[in-house]
């Protein structure tokens, strides 16, 4: 006796076997996509530090004074707040300061990196056809420096007085260590400088912090303005 | 060719799909004649060039309210080209089993004739840019060549396995 059987039909592959070449696709696009914000983490890490051999304007757009001297004693007379001001120096110079634009009566001080100081003798030149020339360069409030290896950059703040200026305090910051912006400094209970706020001294009296922006000057005058005001 | 390296070949057609899609396809390079230094200088932003993946054009497209054309380059650049791919592996694995690769190879097959509309809109959209006034140009990144590669890769593809399903058709095989 015969007995016909018919061949087993085989099985159907996985259903998986359509997914192979989607999870490939999205496998290369995830990577692409990781690699990707890697590098462009990279490249916004290194634009934001200054170069070496590139020049910056500078300039403190912001700063705070503990209610006090160090020492404790009051700054002016009675409970006045002090009259504040700073200086940028630069390779043992003065390279900016704000002592025609201090900031009366305040513990807290903002300043611009753009203003005209035009004199109303000197408005009338300006209106004249004869007048002296008002370029974009005159408006910008801030000290022009290079960053050289080992640079530093010198930050002195004033309480302005009639008599004698009061010194406040001041630090010395590494032009390496500056980035494009506002770089936000607190003084630490040595007088240093640092980046981080929860090592502020906070009963130390005189300069308490400040922000130093950093703006690159071969910018178009469109974006100075920007970085600047 | 077996099965096998049918295989081989889909997952070379799908990793270039997959740098096709992501990877720099073209960069424009803008310009504004004669003005161009001037707007270089006051407008910077304006003349850098950008740089854009097929994935990244689609989402500007959405971004910029091109619903259609960016459903139609979707549809055209990354569904249909991904989804030709797993219908052809899903063939060959029948294939390997000796079983009949089925109709969904001869539905994309048919399909196939709207597959060349990806590299008709990519040729349209450098021509077209390519075409814009004041000396703006368009760059060919990579990605392009990548995508192109696997368009071609997979017709080459296609025809093994269209070939494969006629000699089953007609009783002979070819391995």
């Amino acid at each position: 006796m015969t007995e016909n059987t018919p061949s087993a039909k085989p099985a159907s592959p996985s259903p998986f076997f359509y997914v192979v070449p989607l999870l490939i696709v999205l496998a290369v696009g995830a990577m692409f996509w990781a690699g990707n914000d890697e590098r462009e983490a990279d490249a916004e890490e290194a634009s934001k530090k200054v170069l070496e051999g590139k020049d910056y304007y500078v300039l403190v757009t912001l700063m705070e004074f503990h209610p006090a001297k160090q020492g404790g004693a009051g700054w002016d007379a009675g409970s006045s707040a002090p009259d504040m001001y700073y200086q940028l120096n630069w390779h043992g110079k003065t390279v900016y300061h704000t002592k025609n634009d201090v900031v009366k009566n305040a513990l807290i001080a903002k300043w611009f990196g753009l203003g005209a100081n035009v004199s109303v003798i000197e408005l009338r030149k300006v209106l004249t056809n004869a007048g002296q020339r008002l370029s974009p360069r005159n408006l910008i409030k801030a000290a022009l420096i290079s960053v050289e290896p080992n640079g530093e950059l010198v930050i002195r703040a004033y309480d302005d007085d009639s008599l004698r200026d009061d010194f406040a305090g001041g630090c010395t910051i590494p032009l390496a260590d500056l980035e494009l912006g506002d770089n936000a400094y607190f003084i630490d209970t040595e007088g240093k400088p640092t980046r981080d706020r929860d090592r502020m001294a906070t009963d130390r009296g005189g300069l308490k912090r400040f922000v130093l922006r950093v703006v690159d000057s071969e910018q178009s005058v469109e974006k100075l303005v920007e970085a600047l005001r | 060719m077996n099965p096998r390296q049918l295989q081989v070949c889909l997952g070379v057609a799908a990793v270039l799909l997959g740098l096709g899609l992501f990877a720099p396809c073209m960069t424009l390079h803008p310009a504004f004649g004669d003005i161009t230094p001037l707007v270089r200088l006051l407008k910077p932003d304006l003349t850098a060039p950008t740089t854009y993946s097929i994935i990244e054009g689609i989402r500007s497209m959405f971004d910029e309210g091109s619903i259609f054309i960016g459903v139609v380059v979707l549809l055209f650049s990354v569904v249909f080209p991904m989804c030709k791919l797993s219908v052809y592996f899903m063939a060959t694995a029948r294939r390997a089993r000796a079983l009949d690769i089925g109709n969904s190879v001869r539905w994309i097959n048919h399909l196939g004739k709207w597959s060349m509309l990806d590299v008709f809109v990519l040729a349209v959209l450098v021509v077209a840019i390519k075409g814009l006034p004041g000396g703006s140009r368009v760059a060919v990144e990579w990605g392009a060549a990548a995508f192109c590669a696997s368009v071609l890769l997979s017709i080459y593809i296609s025809l093994h396995i269209s070939g494969r399903r006629n000699s089953v058709a007609s009783g002979t095989t070819e391995d």
